[in-house]
């Protein structure tokens, strides 16, 4: 099923193969830590692509860089076409309206109920909405994280697994085309990480998005990949589909198949 | 090793110093964050009062009643109104206001945006079109600047109110004796100044607090370390503004 | 949103309260020191303002009506010092008035006093310039004796000496039998006669000097050109005529009392009854006892004046 709903995708999107992401030649490090050394990869429309590597390796730096919240020392990063190092604050919002980030952590405002955590970035992008229309745009974004009963609740009052669909929720309020998924399903138990694997595939079909997933949960990176990318000494060092890469001969890549 | 710790000092003082900076460059940028400016206000201002008041009012009686004896060996007892409302007013309802509200809100502001950063709530501002500087920062270093001088104000009256209890305690003096003979006491060189001053006060305990919070390391021991710090600095810099400000106000002969 | 309402009506409660009370407290500081409110401005000039500084009080029999604006040294000899009086201190304050400088309590501020005088006077204006009165300096006034003092004291010895006889019961009968009181009454009545001729011909000098003065005659007129001395010696001169007159008035009382008892008239019971007589009597001496040592620091202190010592020089000298 999921499988095939995979494959689904690919062939809606072959006709459109131009790339939404483009990384080139970038370096960051953090003092004498080298952790992107001439990473270059590109994300091409429709596709979900995970970056699977070692924690540390600089996965988190990487879509942190796409987002525009760090700056690489070098090289660039073009998103839509556009180089996000060089851009402006309104610039950057405006990319960010279309690129949508799901936070490790979550990153749910404590001091806010569910709803104003949902509210927050359709306002906040200036986003021209009437109460109602918001309030719908809620309340499709709760139905589709299947949460709708929990629009008073404050993060504090939910489980792991619920944080993590309400903010997947907020990340898809937005109706991006883009989602960067930072470690989606760390700290959750494997049948929660399943259930919320299937529900990224489930949204990527319906909205037609790309991704981005940066994982070291193999169970997640089996559902979700179609394409898998090895970040391994700062280098985009493999790329392949999941079976592919599992079937390598190179110890680095079996590394972490096993 | 030593200097270590001094460049450590050094390099910390040009952050702060950098970070107050930009609030000034930030505040008056358009996208001006009234709401939120608001709720800061009301969890900054009027949720110390209560604290505020009962040390002000403490603080008020309790120098009072200290004043009396050497007074009285004087035979001057008349005078106590008018000793202790010039103390209250110049000097002590001013810095236990700050005080309590470096305890209070640096501690709170610290502690927040340490966790804030720490969960990636920081971040999650960024993505969601919007300045976390502007949005957390530029409004809690407002609110601080604004509400700890209202406090003070009210820190005076409330202050010199326990002063009136701690005359009656042992002497007598009417209501309006007393605020006859505090306000014959009190002139423009005493009041503005000391108002004047809880304004950097205020200005000190909230950059502090969020510096330390939005710098804040990773980990839930860096929230507690980042809440932690900023008091202490905060507190600090409340007694060396404290000391400039009387001095410059000395100097330029406003007492 | 309710409750967002509601908190920012207790954040506006709060921000109100706040500034409302700086306001009230700013505003009350401001009248006291007549910052609000409609104002007049006065000047006088002092020799020595003793430290008086911008801000402190002015009052007026005792109350504060202004403050003082500003200090400033205008010759080597005189300060001039502008106050602001309250309007409604206005009518009270006449153009005679003197203005002094004193000081609140023993340690306190310095402050201005200004003090009416006994006398018809318009009102003062915007800008009218009040006579200073020279602080008295104590020791010159305690410093030494004159003959005027001596005499009184004579005097008053004298009459307490009667009144102690007629005070005690049993001395009564002798007080009138004993003809020596009688006489010891006229001697003393004598005494006051002399002391106040003395004072009535330090009257004439001292209306001379000032008459010289005002005319501008002599070498004292030349010198003296300071209105604050003219005004000091007028006071001195009224205070002069004020205890002569005193003086005279007890003189006669005396001599009354004097006369009853030589002429015999009147037995012991009515002298006992008349007991406001003894009172008077009592009063007498202390108003002479008083009035002897004002007119002798007024004396004294003109003499140390220093335009008058000259006076007084040449005047023992011419005695001599």
């Amino acid at each position: 099923m999921i499988e095939k709903s995979n494959i689904d995708i690919v062939k809606d999107n072959v006709a459109e193969q131009k790339p939404v992401i483009e990384i080139k030649n970038v370096f960051k490090s953090f003092g004498d830590n080298q952790v992107l050394k001439d990473f270059s990869f590109d994300l091409k429309q429709g596709e979900n692509v995970v970056v699977l590597g070692k924690s540390g390796s600089g996965k988190s730096v990487l879509i942190k860089c796409i987002i525009g919240l760090i700056k690489p020392d070098k090289g660039t990063i073009k998103v839509f076409g556009q180089n996000i190092p060089d851009l402006n604050r309104e610039e950057l919002d405006k990319i960010r309206v279309k690129v949508g980030f799901l936070f490790q952590s979550n990153a749910l405002y404590d001091s806010m109920t569910v709803r104003e955590n949902l509210e927050f970035p359709l306002r906040r992008h200036s986003i021209k909405t009437t109460k109602e229309q918001e309030y719908g745009l809620i309340v499709e974004a709760l139905t589709n994280v299947g949460l709708a009963d929990t629009i008073d609740k404050m993060p504090s009052e939910l489980s792991g697994g619920m944080k993590k669909r309400i903010a997947l929720a907020r990340t898809l309020i937005l109706k991006p085309d883009i989602i960067l998924y930072d470690e989606p399903t760390t700290g959750l138990d494997p049948i929660t990480g399943k259930e919320i694997s299937n529900l990224m595939n489930e949204l990527a079909k319906k909205y037609n998005t790309s991704a981005i997933i940066i994982s070291h949960d193999l169970n997640c990176v089996k559902i979700v990949a179609q394409k898998i990318v090895m970040l391994i000494d700062g280098k985009c060092y493999a790329q392949g589909t999941y079976d592919e890469l599992k079937n390598s001969t190179d110890p680095k890549i079996r590394h972490f198949f096993e | 090793m030593k200097s270590t710790v001094l460049q450590k000092f050094l390099t910390e003082t040009g952050d702060i110093a950098r970070f107050s900076g930009r609030f000034f460059v930030e505040a008056f940028k358009p996208r001006y964050e009234f709401a939120e400016l608001l709720r800061q206000c009301f969890f900054i201002g009027y949720k110390s009062l209560p604290l505020v008041a009962i040390t002000a009012f403490i603080m008020g009686l309790v120098i009072t009643i200290q004043s009396r004896p050497t007074l009285v060996e004087f035979g001057a007892e008349a005078w106590l109104p008018k000793m202790v409302s010039v103390s209250l007013v110049r000097e002590i309802a001013p810095v236990i206001t700050a005080l309590i509200c470096a305890g209070k809100i640096g501690s709170g502001i610290g502690a927040e945006l340490g966790s804030m950063k720490v969960t990636e709530q920081i971040d999650a501002m960024d993505v969601s079109g919007t300045n976390p500087y502007k949005f957390l920062v530029v409004t809690r270093v407002m609110a601080t600047t604004f509400m700890i001088p209202i406090l003070a104000v009210l820190a005076d009256a409330i202050s010199l109110y326990g002063g009136y209890l701690g005359t009656n305690i042992r002497g007598v003096c009417s209501w309006d004796l007393y605020w006859n003979q505090v306000f014959d006491t009190l002139t423009y060189g005493d009041i503005i100044p000391s108002i004047a001053k809880t304004f950097l006060f205020g200005f000190a305990i909230g950059i502090i607090g969020c510096y330390k919070g939005f710098y804040s390391n990773k980990g839930t021991e860096g929230v507690g370390q980042s809440a932690n710090s900023a008091v202490v600095i905060s507190s600090l810099l409340v007694f060396i503004l404290d000391l400039l400000a009387v001095q410059i106000t000395d100097l330029l002969n406003l007492t | 949103m309710a409750a967002q309402d509601s908190r920012n009506l207790r954040l506006g409660i709060f921000v109100i309260v706040g500034t409302t009370l700086l306001i009230t407290a700013l505003y009350i500081i401001g009248s006291k020191q007549n910052l609000f409110g409609s104002t007049f401005k006065i000047s006088a000039q002092f020799n020595d303002v003793n430290g008086l500084m911008k801000g402190n009080n002015v009052r007026f029999a005792g109350i504060n009506v202004g403050t003082v604006e500003s200090v400033n040294i205008i010759t080597d000899t005189s300060v001039n010092v502008i106050m602001i009086i309250e309007n409604n201190a206005q009518q009270y304050i006449k153009k005679n008035a003197l203005a002094s400088v004193g000081t609140d309590g023993l340690m306190g501020n310095k402050l201005v006093n200004i003090n009416s005088v006994n006398a018809e006077s318009p009102i003062i204006e915007e800008n009218d310039v009040l006579q200073s009165l020279k602080p008295i300096e104590m020791d010159q006034m305690v410093r030494t004796l004159d003959v005027t003092n001596e005499n009184i004291k004579v005097i008053s010895t004298n009459l307490r000496n009667i009144t102690d006889k007629i005070n005690s019961k049993n001395s009564l009968w002798n007080l009138l039998m004993d003809t020596i009181v009688a006489e010891n009454i006229k001697t003393a009545v004598v005494n006051i006669k002399l002391m106040s001729n003395q004072g009535l011909y330090i009257t004439g000098d001292l209306k001379g000097i000032t008459d010289g003065i005002k005319k501008g005659k002599g070498t004292i007129g030349a010198l003296v050109t300071d209105t604050i001395i003219s005004s000091s010696i007028k006071q001195t001169v009224v205070k002069l005529q004020r205890i002569s007159d005193s003086a005279a008035i007890i003189t006669g009382d005396i001599s009354h009392i004097v006369r009853k008892l030589n002429q015999g008239k009147g037995s012991a019971g009515i002298l006992l009854n008349d007991t406001n007589l003894i009172y008077n009597l009592n009063k007498g001496v202390k108003s002479i006892d008083k009035g002897a040592i004002t007119l002798n620091e007024d004396l004294e202190a003109l003499k140390h004046t220093w335009p008058l010592k000259k006076y007084f020089k040449k005047q023992s000298k011419k005695k001599k």
